[in-house]
């Protein structure tokens, strides 16, 4: 099987054609050990799932995935977080809402305010990872609808659950609303051993990398305020 | 009704959740977050209880009066049933 360079770990995959495409730029040709983790599901174990409106092709994609962020938990202290990740200042900024809401949006204003210094590091699902005591979210192959990634790794800055509203405002999410937030940002439907080991992740996580709620306008003054109030914070 | 043995509590990220480690995958979205009246409820739950024990708990260890109290004890059970952490 080909191996993959993901997240900081190396990725056997033998998948559909999508994410064997998206994977491409994961590559690696020098590998010779063991992969950590390795996505080989059969077309039998695809068929059933998902939602019946999706092509054989977008079910394959999203439940590959779905095995290498459950790998992520189960075994590497990471998890996905269902959110647009762009990179200012070599600092990953998370935005995550049920999709519909305006993540993409958002993050394509601090593309215009930033130009070139800015990019996504991942539209759709970044893995985020706790190594070494610092949270860092990586780009994969799986970044939604229109695949857009980077392979790198970026220590997080902030995560921010946003809502459309009529006005800007952020705020530091209550404590109370922090895990049923990111645990609904990611893959629920696992088995208990990996919900448990989900729970330690965002403990970890919450420990480190401050989060927020913001309801925002979609319009470039709301990337003006969420990167004002973000990048002042002081990340441990 | 008895506490489920299959939940168990945790602190997670400053807040207090009950996670399952039951046998099958989950069905429900799996974790369920507790205020602080609930937390106590569940920690202090001894074998069986039903909503005047629990109501009875609560009027004890917080200044409420036994509506009050009734309302947050029964609404605790009802999220408990709607899980699965009660047998």
């Amino acid at each position: 099987m080909n191996v993959y360079d993901i997240a900081g770990l190396k990725v056997a995959l033998d998948c559909q054609p999508r994410t064997m495409h998206q994977a491409e730029k994961y590559r690696v040709y020098d590998f010779d050990g063991e992969p950590d983790i390795i996505v080989n599901p059969t077309l039998e174990e695809i068929a059933p799932l998902g939602d019946q409106t999706w092509t054989p092709e977008q079910k394959a994609h999203i439940y590959e995935g779905k095995l290498f962020y459950q790998a992520l938990i189960s075994g590497f202290d990471g998890m996905m977080i269902h959110s647009s990740a762009v990179v200012v200042d070599d600092r990953a900024y998370l935005f995550s809402a049920v999709s519909g809401t305006g993540k993409s949006t958002h993050t394509g204003f601090w593309l215009e305010k930033f130009g070139d210094k800015a990019y996504i590091l991942n539209d759709d699902k970044p893995a985020v990872r706790v190594v070494d005591d610092v949270v860092y979210a990586y780009g994969t192959p799986w970044s939604g609808k229109v695949d857009i990634s980077v392979n790198k790794r970026v220590k997080v800055q902030g995560i921010c659950f946003l809502e459309r509203d009529s006005e800007n405002w952020i705020k530091p999410m209550e404590p109370d609303a922090i895990v049923s937030n990111m645990y609904r940002a990611s893959i629920r439907k696992m088995s208990p051993e990996n919900v448990m080991k989900l729970m330690q992740i965002i403990d970890k996580i919450a420990a480190h990398v401050p989060i927020y709620r913001m309801g925002c306008t979609p319009t470039i003054e709301a990337a003006d305020m969420a990167y004002k109030v973000m990048s002042e914070a002081e990340v441990k | 009704m008895k506490k489920s043995d299959k939940f168990i509590l945790k602190e997670v990220a400053g807040s207090y959740v009950l996670v399952t480690f039951g046998e099958k995958e989950l069905t429900f979205n799996g974790i369920i977050t507790l205020n602080d009246t609930a937390k106590y409820l569940w920690e202090n739950i001894d074998g069986e209880f039903d909503s005047d024990s629990l109501t009875e708990m609560l009027c004890k260890a917080y200044e409420v009066d036994e509506p009050t109290a009734r309302k947050s004890a029964d609404k605790f059970i009802d999220i408990l049933k709607e899980v699965g952490a009660v047998e």
